[in-house]
């Protein structure tokens, strides 16, 4: 706050020079010369919204921006943000932004990312969430998001205990912001700059924070907007069987059977895994050679095995497939076969269970089996599918 | 299957590798094993060992069940009163898959791995299991909780401190937020008996030496899978260090990747296995229809007039937003509907009563969001309503898909407009399910 004084003001003073000839207002009623009549004419009424502290923000705040996770509309997380008294508290909704984001998976933290710009650039939300009416102001100034970064970065030590990676993942959150152009480069410089000269933990964190942001932003020609990858159930499962055959393709290259486990958590969408057995099987029946089959027939056990994939999916996926073998027939003449050994092999690794194997369809089954295949069925004899 | 069971990765105890797994009577299953080693040493595999049936384990698979007692009812499981007068009254009746087999073992002081899916109860497990376990007379911790957020860690505190309602048990979330001088005065004057936490924190409480751990005879990983894949690893190794040397571990997660299994190897000598790979939410047999209200504001009118059919039952209402929740509550409350909302602003306990009030059938209609029926029940409900589509697919099952516990019926009407068509067709392969256009009859479905 700044001074007031400018001389003479304040109790037991004469007051200021020029003061006595001023027409003396009377407003207060304990002074004698005051009149109540007067007075009223002069009075106005000035709506006061009381200032919420910075508990019922929390409490407040949190709710909406948990409800922004599950519908990801942005305009009406704005609109509901901004019918709250926060003016002073802004930087306050960044913080608890970035902290409930800190702890969910890379999808929500694009959500954040994506509301965080939102925050400055109101016609970028107003086009997605569809709502015009609002007004073109933003709702958040450039300082005030620059002022919540700030306050987060003092926290990193706290927000450590639960995010390990907390520094990481602020530096990214703040590239991605300046990659959006809602936050000025200069943030960086701050986060280097350190306090005290000692070397505690606090400055540590914000190095490693404004170093991965500055790294990030370095590489030219990187599109941060997948700073967080693409993943989770709001993607266009369009883009969800990409990545899927594109994690497949790789894993046929690499072998990494790890890395594609990996991958797929990654997206997130645990009741879409059925994509993942599907276009496995039909890869491995396309591409046709006994080293694709074995290590797609591998990849499916490994997911079994660490339950990445329940069995429900399995199913679902290995029914798709059995379902589409008329079709797929059509491209690869030996369909049927490459399906059979698949089948059998998931079968003998407890893939899959005897129900599921026998459902299998197997138009052309007699002819390769006679072939020989060192004499695989011979455990559950040719009759053994006739059954169903 | 049960000649492979006992051997997750123990097979440094049986000495060599061989002898955890012996491909008996099934020549096929060596003959693979055989075939693909050769296979494999030329893929690289990224642990680096040599193929020895999938990498680091055996033949037969990761982790094999070996424990199959099933208890299905909370009477038989030997539990304190007031212990399942907690749990009556939180409103189980009866136990789910993963409880009829863990809770027993659990009690007993086995090291257990439980695995099975989210929303399969698996808090509750070894909430019951801690509160069964643990003495409250005795002001010390006895059991302690990590889990991957703090959200985690919140939900559990409430889930052990509702079920032990009667046996007065004192349970700690460690959030952080506090001052640091109440959670010291906390800990000296009244230690809690069960703390819960993520593992950066409780491993920060105990490196300061406000949490006491020599008597902590109990040491739960909740979402292990979870926590390994945040980057805990570190600080769980680093509070198993500081338990007693006599500790019980139970470690519950929804996959076993190689670091979950890393981890059980280093804890757990023998562990009981409890495996339950099937998920608990299906869509299987839930009637799934969608009706086409070409445009939003014809959504109200299309419910109105179903809504005489649906209160033949009872129904719960999706929207996608809290705020529209008040505006159906207000207009249907206008017309004369009696309806129930969970409200944003509600705390737990008053979430909970309106609940109950709609369990025990004093109103007809239930409304709600994603985020505010998340932790509660509505699946006894035989209909759901998407008024709004879901924007993350995964909530659809979430909202419409059932337990096996209660029963696989139900149906589920979604209202579609003109715009949300290539939605709903998104959600059909999705779920690789079928929505059909809802029949003049739906009323005879219930």
């Amino acid at each position: 706050m700044k001074s007031k004084k400018s001389g003479g003001g304040g109790k037991g003073t004469w007051g200021k020079l020029g003061d006595e000839i001023e027409p003396h207002l009377a407003l207060d009623n304990h002074d004698p010369n005051y009149d109540s009549e007067e007075q009223d004419a002069d009075i106005m009424y000035k709506p006061v919204k009381p200032k919420w502290s910075r508990e019922e923000t929390e409490k407040t705040v949190i709710p909406i921006l948990n409800e922004y996770f599950e519908h990801a509309q942005k305009m009406e997380a704005i609109d509901a943000l901004s019918h709250l008294n926060i003016d002073d508290e802004k930087p306050m909704v960044v913080v608890c932004l970035i902290t409930l984001a800190m702890e969910k998976k890379s999808e929500f933290r694009e959500l954040a990312s994506q509301l965080v710009k939102s925050f400055l650039d109101n016609s970028q939300a107003a086009e997605n969430g569809n709502n015009s009416s609002s007004s073109n102001s933003s709702f958040m100034t450039e300082n005030e998001l620059e002022r919540g970064f700030d306050s987060l970065r003092l926290c990193l030590a706290d927000l450590k205990l639960d995010t390990p990676d907390a520094a990481e993942v602020l530096g990214k959150f703040i590239a991605r912001a300046i990659f959006d152009g809602v936050l000025s480069r200069d943030i960086i410089k701050v986060f280097q700059t350190t306090q005290t000269t000692d070397e505690d933990l606090e400055n540590k964190l914000s190095r490693s924070c404004a170093l991965e942001a500055d790294c990030l932003l370095k590489i030219r020609h990187n599109n941060l907007k997948y700073v967080w990858g693409v993943g989770g159930g709001i993607q266009p499962l369009e883009v969800l069987k990409q990545k899927m055959a594109a994690l497949l393709k790789e894993y046929l290259s690499s072998g990494d059977s790890e890395e594609a486990m990996r991958c797929v958590r990654d997206l997130d969408v645990p009741h879409f895994h059925h994509e993942v057995v599907y276009e496995a099987i039909v890869m491995a029946i396309e591409v046709s050679t006994k080293r694709a089959i074995s290590m797609l027939v591998h990849l499916l056990k490994r997911f079994s095995d660490t339950a990445i994939i329940t069995t429900d999916q399995l199913v679902q996926g290995f029914v798709r497939v059995y379902s589409e073998m008329p079709d797929i027939n059509l491209d690869v003449p030996n369909a049927y076969f490459f399906l059979e050994q698949l089948v059998d092999t998931c079968y003998e690794l407890k893939v899959i269970n005897l129900k599921l194997k026998v459902q299998a369809p197997s138009r052309s089954r007699k002819r390769f089996v006679s072939e020989g295949d060192g004499g695989r069925f011979k455990t559950f004899g040719d009759n053994y599918f006739d059954l169903v | 299957m049960s000649n492979y069971g006992g051997n997750i990765g123990y097979r440094s105890k049986g000495g060599d590798g061989t002898e955890s797994y012996q491909p008996s009577k099934n020549d096929e299953s060596e003959s693979y094993s055989k075939g693909a080693e050769s296979l494999y040493d030329r893929e690289p595999e990224s642990n680096g060992k040599t193929y020895d049936g999938p990498p680091g384990m055996d033949v037969q698979g990761t982790i094999e069940d070996n424990y199959n007692e099933v208890i299905d009812s909370f009477d038989d499981m030997d539990l304190k009163e007031n212990l399942l007068r907690g749990i009556y009254a939180y409103g189980f009746e009866k136990p789910s898959a993963i409880q009829q087999r863990a809770i027993k073992p659990c009690v007993k002081g086995r090291d257990v791995i439980a695995q099975a899916q989210s929303g399969t109860g698996k808090t509750a497990t070894f909430a019951v299991s801690i509160l069964q376990c643990i003495d409250t007379t005795l002001p010390c911790t006895q059991a302690l909780v990590i889990a991957p957020t703090r959200e985690l860690a919140q939900q559990i505190q409430k889930v052990v401190l509702a079920l032990g309602d009667y046996v007065n048990v004192h349970c700690h979330a460690c959030i952080g937020g506090t001052s640091v001088r109440t959670e010291i005065q906390l800990f000296t004057t009244n230690p809690p008996h069960v703390v819960v936490g993520t593992p950066g924190r409780v491993f920060d409480m105990i490196n300061r030496k406000y949490l006491d751990t020599k008597n902590v005879s109990m040491f739960v990983l909740d979402e292990a899978d979870e926590m390994l894949s945040r980057g805990f690893k570190d600080q769980i190794y680093d509070i198993f260090r500081t338990m007693p040397a006599n500790i019980q571990v139970i470690l519950l997660s929804a996959t076993m990747p190689v670091e979950v299994l890393e981890v059980t190897k280093k804890f757990m000598p023998e562990p009981v296995r409890i495996l339950v790979k099937k998920e608990e939410l299906t869509l299987e047999g839930i009637k799934q229809f969608y009706v086409n209200v070409e445009k939003e504001e014809w959504k109200l009118d299309t419910l109105c007039d179903i809504y005489e059919t649906l209160t033949i039952t009872q129904a719960v209402i999706f929207l996608n937003t809290r705020r529209k929740v008040d505006w159906l509550k207000q207009k249907l409350q206008d017309k004369d509907f009696t309806v129930s909302s969970l409200h944003g602003d509600m705390d737990q306990g008053e979430r909970d009563l309106i609940m109950r009030e709609f369990r025990s059938g004093s109103s007809r209609v239930l409304l709600t969001t994603d985020l505010l029926a998340r932790g509660i029940d509505v699946q006894q409900v035989s209909l759901v309503i998407n008024y709004d589509l879901p924007s993350n697919r995964e909530n659809y099952i979430h909202r419409i898909g059932r337990g096996g516990r209660f029963g696989r019926k139900g149906v589920a009407i979604n209202f579609v407009t003109a715009d949300d068509k290539r939605v709903l067709n998104d959600i059909e392969n999705f779920y690789n399910t079928v929505v059909d256009e809802m029949p003049m009859n739906v009323a005879d479905l219930f």
